[in-house]
């Protein structure tokens, strides 16, 4: 039948083109290609649940054929054949275990196939961020990175796979609808097909429109949730200057907004239902009319009607769905473009030799900024012999974080190179050079489990007795005593407990380690200062031990009574080091450390 | 969620309307199946072709009315449904802010701002799903059941039996999937908050070269959820299969009762076909309501919470608008408070006067934030008189009294705009000389220059400098002539210099002024210092006095001064 497989290939094609209107070019293709590599381990459960539902849709087609043949049987009275018709109940009853059987382990097989690419991906995300260069965490919004690893990474299970599974269930099925009735009637069949095209038309319209309003109510929504959590993350700023007024009209007028868009996105997607309704009752009617006139004509038989009709039934839903799915699908394939773009970030290189208890630093003409356009270090020259305290002061955006970045190797440097130990950084693993380094930042990091585990980091095997010393060195061990579980306690980077403490923390983690260089970069900023006092004191015991070498250290610190012991103090200013030489030298010299120095301490005179 | 209906108010006929519209429908889809059977018992037992055709041409009639009847519906719904939802929002949005800090620090501002946004928008949802099928659904399952009772009253209680096994299935299977759901909703939290801790805690993690570890705790967590959805997945995959089964064994039971009764006579070929017909249209409803049932749990819960905000209680308000003139702007008399269980501050008294100076020192956790907030009315005293202007707080309309203090927070506030928009929420109609003396004061000339009065501020001004946020918050306050200005530890991103002119430049402000600050160089020039030390004054005196007579004050200049 020529002109039926014609219709056939214009309805798929007709398919294949809704698939593709909404993205043009090609990224569908290869985010779909990319997804294969973390499917293929599951590939196996992805063919039982495409071979369960070919069974499954095959067996719930079979099923109005075998009603029909039953409904044959009962003819009228005194005409019922019992026998046909227990036969067909039996048939019916094997048909319902079949399906019962297939489809659930079609959605058994589809189901964790979908879960375990999900955590494949995801751990292949969060692989790829740990492995990262910094500069690529540093330069992009930490919720949006959340967003991949977790919701993102959702889509797949909820639209790619099932998805899958979903629009293959659905295809089988018209296929097999329109086999059954080609079967039972051509002519009723190439009807039916026929109006299959007004089916898609439908459909496709409805799917775009409901796409389109939805994309414009999601950003109104997203406008919305911007206000209240503003308004809302201010409230005291909003109480205390009575700016509730402004922000409610704000508010009213994006909430009139998303009235109107909200309401049209609705609207749109509510047709879905009716249109396949009126679709299915219009295939309906046209089956019943011409079915009966053949029956009564006698070219068939009334439980060929019922089969046409409980076919003609749903003919309109598969379709639909198809329509429906596809639209989640395309975008389920947009957040899986967003995970697999992290997860394919290439790992930054960390190759090269060992480097084992460094003590010297030697800076040679190093250049460097984060942007091309914005030029910050330029030509810098330091170096550092063995034992020495190097302070760094200047003010915000100086470049004092970024050399700590450089000598940390969180970045590479433009051009010139660091020397460790006489040796050029770049030839080192990244890891065994930070391994020289104890670090304390501004900003302290405390991850989520017990108070142990938080100081042990650097050395998990260390005893209870290690941790406690170092608690006590870092000025925390007062505080953790009173914690409910003590050092069993479990803490996170939320509410519970202080600034100043979670940097102390960050503190106990580097007496408990001990490595041969230390970088304080505004280490005890959130501290109060009578305990930064003492916390001070442990660090010059740990740089200067009494019976031991001295230890290298970069300080950087906003207090400049902290630093004036420094062996060598570097001023900086837009990158550059405009003055350096110790607290005497530099004082004598009457510049701009002398400068600084005299506004901190004016006070006494006040 | 019935507690929010008079939010429906205004849109009341189309409420009653759009249900009816979908009952319509309900019944031109029910009147499908009897006409068919008709057809096929009378319209080809007697060959009359002409019979069929005008049947049929009544079924696509039905269809297209129908159809029309049925979107007038969906458009009324949504239109309900989105009149409340917008009300609704706009009602929980305003009382957020009548309601008093206390409340809302209680409730938490995420959760605030969920409520707000999601659980309105649920609501929402669930009231345009309520009103489509409200009467559509047990009119349809109804309606079908009636219909087989007229056609055989035995044979319809197969129909009662699968309407009921049904139900049950349905039930069971979302009672056991529900938790699990909620679980694996919980496990994609503790996913969020893995990645998030790894990136804030990049250079740690790093520099301890821990990113190993760090990836074998996450692919665990990543593992539990994976595990905990294919758990849910086990018993949701049994739902359709499990329906199917019920509704086809329905039909056996049918045929096979039927055909006993065709035998005999009490029934036809044709009825017969359509209690198989209204078997399936019970059936494709009841499968519906499963997920429709969830959609309605999971409102009330969402309603429940909306609720919550809109009960709580306002703030208190006294009447007084106008700020008497008096010398005595502040006075605090042996006030305490607890925000739970112990005083955060005890017995705290002390007054301030026209245009005079008040220091505030203490260490972390002293108290001082807290006795802000008293001042600011974000708390009430639990004990103990707080005086404004020489008369109790309590007796002004906290609008009016807040507009005369200029409030500084700690945690500097900006909001997305410019930079004048940030300062003009001081003030609406302040003038651009006064912004521009106000941000000098405030020791943000450059910023001022460099940004100019449309400079965009990002929300949070996260395009601003710690400093720079401070300073502007700073200047705000000084766009307007306030009786007092409360300045809550507002230098401590600002280097000492910067601190120490910012501190001169506030002589010239008429006003009198309380400065927070753990830095002994923020307070050494007030007029009076108050020294806080677990919720209580320890200390009270000038700079020089207090040197001597408070120890506490003594070791702060001591760990402040010198290296």
């Amino acid at each position: 039948m020529p002109a039926l497989r014609g219709i056939l290939r214009i309805a798929i094609g007709r398919l294949i083109i809704m698939a593709k209107t909404n993205n043009k070019n090609k990224s569908e293709k290869s985010t779909v290609t990319r997804l294969m590599k973390y499917l293929k381990p599951h590939i196996w459960l992805v063919v039982i649940a495409f071979l369960c539902a070919v069974i499954t849709s095959a067996a719930m087609l079979f099923a109005p054929v075998v009603i029909g043949d039953a409904v044959d049987c009962i003819i009228g009275v005194n005409n019922v054949d019992f026998e046909k018709l227990a036969i067909y109940i039996c048939i019916l009853a094997g048909i319902i275990a079949a399906v019962m059987i297939f489809q659930w382990l079609m959605n058994l097989c589809a189901q964790r196939a979908a879960h375990l690419t999900v955590r494949d991906a995801r751990a292949a995300g969060f692989s790829a961020l740990n492995d990262a260069p910094l500069g690529f965490v540093d330069a992009r919004s930490p919720g949006d990175l959340a967003a991949r690893i977790s919701v993102d990474a959702d889509q797949i299970a909820d639209g790619i796979v099932q998805g899958a599974t979903q629009i293959f269930t659905g295809i089988v099925t018209i296929i097999g609808t329109l086999v059954f009735m080609i079967l039972i009637n051509p002519w009723i069949a190439l009807a039916v097909a026929g109006l299959t095209p007004i089916s898609l038309f439908i459909s496709y319209f409805v799917a775009r429109g409901t796409h389109k309003h939805f994309t414009e109510q999601t950003k109104v929504r997203g406008e919305l949730f911007a206000t209240t959590e503003e308004t809302i993350r201010n409230r005291a700023l909003v109480a205390a200057y009575g700016y509730a007024e402004h922000a409610e009209r704000d508010f009213g007028e994006t909430n009139a907004k998303l009235n109107k868009c909200g309401f049209k996105a609705t609207f749109f997607s509510s047709l879905v239902n009716p249109s396949t309704r009126l679709i299915n009752s219009l295939v309906y009617a046209v089956v019943a009319v011409m079915a009966t006139v053949y029956t009564i004509d006698g070219q068939m038989s009334v439980g060929g009607i019922t089969q046409l009709l409980l076919y003609a039934n749903q003919f309109a839903r598969p379709l639909n769905e198809i329509t429906g799915v596809i639209t989640e699908f395309q975008t389920a394939l947009a957040a899986a473009k967003r995970i697999l773009d992290l997860a394919d970030v290439p790992p930054q290189d960390d190759s090269g030799a060992i480097l084992d208890n460094c003590n010297s630093i030697c800076i040679q003409d190093l250049d460097f900024s984060y942007t091309p356009e914005k030029p910050l270090i330029q030509n810098m020259n330091v170096d550092v012999p063995p034992g020495t305290l190097v302070a760094i002061v200047g003010r915000t955006g100086c470049g004092k974080t970024t050399l700590i970045n450089l000598i940390m190797r969180f970045y590479d440097p433009n051009k010139g190179k660091i020397l460790l130990d006489g040796a050029d950084a770049e030839g080192f693993t990244r890891s065994s050079v930070r391994k020289n380094f104890g670090m304390v930042l501004q900003d302290s990091w405390i991850f989520k489990g017990t108070v142990r585990d938080n100081i042990a980091y650097g050395k998990p095997d260390a005893t209870i007795e290690e941790v406690i010393e170092a608690a006590k060195k870092a000025h925390i061990h007062g505080f953790i005593s009173r914690l409910p579980n003590g050092y069993d306690t479990i803490i996170d980077d939320g509410d519970g407990i202080s600034q100043g403490q979670k940097q102390l923390i960050n503190i106990a983690r580097i007496m408990l380690v001990d490595p041969p260089m230390l970088i304080l970069d505004e280490a005890t900023s959130n501290i109060d200062t009578r305990t930064e006092k003492r916390v001070q004191q442990a660090f010059d015991k740990l740089l200067r031990p009494e019976d031991g070498k001295k230890k290298t250290g970069f300080v950087v610190a906003h207090r400049l009574s902290t630093i004036v012991g420094a062996d060598v103090i570097l001023v900086m200013d837009k990158g550059n080091i405009i003055e350096r030489g110790t607290h005497k030298e530099l004082l004598a010299k009457n510049g701009a450390y002398a400068a600084l120095y005299r506004a901190q301490f004016a006070r006494d005179a006040v | 969620m019935l507690k929010l209906i008079k939010f429906i108010k205004g849109y009341v006929p189309q409420a009653i309307a759009a249900p009816l519209c979908k009952l319509i429908e309900a019944i031109a889809e029910l009147a499908v199946p009897m006409i068919v059977a008709a057809v096929i018992d009378t319209g080809i037992a007697n060959g009359d072709k002409s019979y069929v055709i005008k049947y049929c041409i009544v079924i696509g009639a039905l269809a297209v009315g129908g159809f029309l009847i049925s979107i007038t519906g969906q458009f009324l719904a949504a239109r309900v449904a989105y009149g409340f939802g917008t009300k609704l929002r706009a009602a929980t949005f305003s009382h957020i802010n009548k309601l008093p800090i206390s409340t809302l620090d209680k409730l938490g501002g995420a959760s605030l701002v969920t409520r707000v946004t999601g659980d309105v928008m649920n609501c929402q949802n669930a009231l345009n799903m309520f009103l489509r099928l409200i009467l559509r659904m047990p009119f349809v399952v109804i309606g079908a059941f009636v219909m087989s009772m007229i056609i055989d009253p035995v044979l319809s209680m197969m129909f009662l039996a699968m309407t009921v096994v049904l139900g049950f299935t349905i039930a069971l299977v979302l009672k056991l999937t529900l938790p699990r759901i909620k679980k694996a909703q919980k496990n994609l939290d503790e996913i969020s908050r893995n990645t998030a801790q790894s990136i804030s805690g990049a250079r740690v993690i790093r520099a301890f070269s821990k990113q190993q570890s760090t990836k074998s705790d996450f692919a665990a967590v990543a593992d539990t959820t994976a595990n905990t959805n294919i758990g849910a997945a086990r018993i949701s995959a049994l739902l359709a299969p499990l329906t199917f089964t019920v509704v086809n064994l329905a039909i056996i039971a049918v045929l096979w009762f039927g055909g006993i009764k065709v035998n005999i006579g009490t029934l036809t070929q044709g009825e017969t076909f359509a209690l198989i017909n209204y078997l399936q249209q019970a059936f494709f409803v009841i499968v519906n309501f499963g997920n429709v049932f969830s959609v309605f749990t999971r409102s009330s819960a969402c309603a429940a919470r909306v609720n919550e905000v809109l009960d709580g209680a306002p703030a208190d308000n006294g009447e007084i608008t106008d700020i008497p003139d008096c010398d005595e702007v502040l006075r605090f008399d042996n006030v305490s408070f607890a925000y739970d269980g112990d005083y955060d501050v005890q017995g705290i008294s002390f007054s301030l006067e026209k245009d005079k100076t008040l220091g505030i020192i203490g260490g972390t956790g002293s108290g001082k934030t807290t006795l802000i907030s008293l001042v600011e009315r974000f708390y009430e005293p639990d004990v103990g008189k707080i005086e404004f202007c020489g008369k109790d707080a309590a007796l002004y309309d906290t609008t009016a009294m807040r507009k005369a203090i200029g409030y500084v927070p700690q945690r500097a506030a900006a909001l997305s705009g410019t930079l004048e928009s940030n300062l003009k929420i001081a003030d609406a109609n302040v003038s651009r000389e006064r912004q521009a003396r106000a941000m000098q004061q405030a020791q943000a000339q450059e910023l001022w220059d460099a940004l100019g009065p449309d400079g965009r501020i990002e929300n949070d001004g996260r395009n601003l400098s710690g400093g720079q946020r401070q300073r502007v918050s700073i200047a705000r306050a000084l766009c307007r002539d306030n009786v007092l200005y409360l300045f809550d530890d507002v230098t401590s991103a600002l280097d000492y210099k910067t601190e120490r002119d910012f501190i001169n430049a506030m002589k010239s402000v008429p006003g009198a002024k309380i400065f927070v600050s753990q830095r002994i160089s923020a307070v050494s020039g007030c007029d009076e210092i108050i020294v806080l030390d677990g919720g209580e004054i320890v200390g009270k005196g000038t700079h020089s006095s207090l040197k001597t007579t408070c120890p506490l004050y003594a070791e702060f200049c001591a760990s402040q001064s010198d290296g």
